[in-house]
């Protein structure tokens, strides 16, 4: 009751910041990387929807084929696990408590975006990728509407 | 023996009260709000502090103290953090919250001319822990 009482008091009081640092010791944050990460998810889905199935029965071709479609896959499922963990590093260390109050649904949206990351992993599907990117591009706003900036979202594809 | 040695180099914090208050108007204490989550158990995100300032540290010694302390590297910021043990060169800062806290096991020594003040009351924001557990 005391504390409570003096904490009110010391509020309206001048006070200066005191770190408690618990971050990484760069501090650097950025959603950028999750950005290029999701936009080869986009990339890598829409190659692997229009990549055609070779005609004829030659092994060559298939082989090829075969080559080229395990290549997409690999490199969508890695990169949507890396878009994943960079949203995951923005959420539990950039983001804070007190951002809560100006996003009320920040943890709604990590969370949807983290399994849209999961989503792009199991299927071959344009929208959900674009959905991921949209997502992205969400959380990319809040990022930096939360340090006072306005930074344009700019995609590299 | 080392956990006993820890227990005597640990100095818990007394509770501020209507002296504190006094204190802090009469400037013989500085008042600061924490910010972060590196002294935890002990003191919580948006606690206020009272300090004592510090001219020139030398002539006692804080080891088990909590001080407040200018950041060896990033400018015009300042530090809550514990002293673990002072040297020639510099004191040895550590968060409580050994998990999560960037201290001196990242930046080494800090000089003594960076310790501002030594922490002597705490008034805990029980409000703010009130609206983490609502949401």
């Amino acid at each position: 009751m005391l504390d409570l009482a003096l904490s009110a008091i010391f509020n309206k009081l001048p006070s200066e910041q005191v770190f408690a640092h618990c971050d990484g010791p760069c501090g650097v944050y950025d959603p950028a990387s999750a950005r290029v990460a999701a936009e080869a998810v986009l990339s890598m889905t829409k190659k692997l929807a229009t990549l055609e199935t070779p005609q004829s029965n030659d092994s060559g071709a298939w082989g090829t084929y075969n080559n080229t479609f395990s290549r997409y896959v690999a490199i969508k499922e890695e990169e949507a696990q890396k878009t994943k963990k960079e949203l995951l590093i923005l959420w539990t260390d950039y983001f804070k408590p007190e951002h809560l109050s100006t996003f009320p649904d920040l943890h709604d949206t990590f969370w949807k975006a983290a399994k849209l990351c999961s989503a792009c992993k199991v299927n071959i599907d344009v929208s959900k990728a674009e959905e991921l990117l949209a997502a992205v591009e969400n959380i990319h706003n809040m990022f930096w509407s939360s340090k006072g900036r306005n930074d344009s979202w700019v995609r590299a594809s | 023996m080392i956990l006993g040695s820890e227990l005597v180099k640990f100095k818990n914090i007394p509770s501020a009260n209507f002296l504190t208050l006094i204190s802090v108007i009469t400037l013989r204490l500085r008042l600061c709000k924490v910010r972060d989550f590196s002294m935890e158990p002990n003191i919580n995100h948006n606690d206020f502090l009272a300090y004592r300032p510090i001219k020139r540290y030398n002539c006692e010694s804080l080891i088990g103290n909590v001080v407040i302390a200018n950041h060896p590297i990033k400018a015009n910021t300042k530090i809550v953090k514990r002293v673990k043990y002072e040297a020639e060169e510099g004191v040895w800062l550590l968060g409580d919250n050994k998990n999560m806290s960037e201290d001196s096991r990242k930046y080494g020594l800090v000089p003594k001319e960076n310790i501002c003040g030594v922490v002597e009351r705490i008034a805990r924001n029980t409000k703010y822990l009130s609206t983490i557990f609502k949401t």
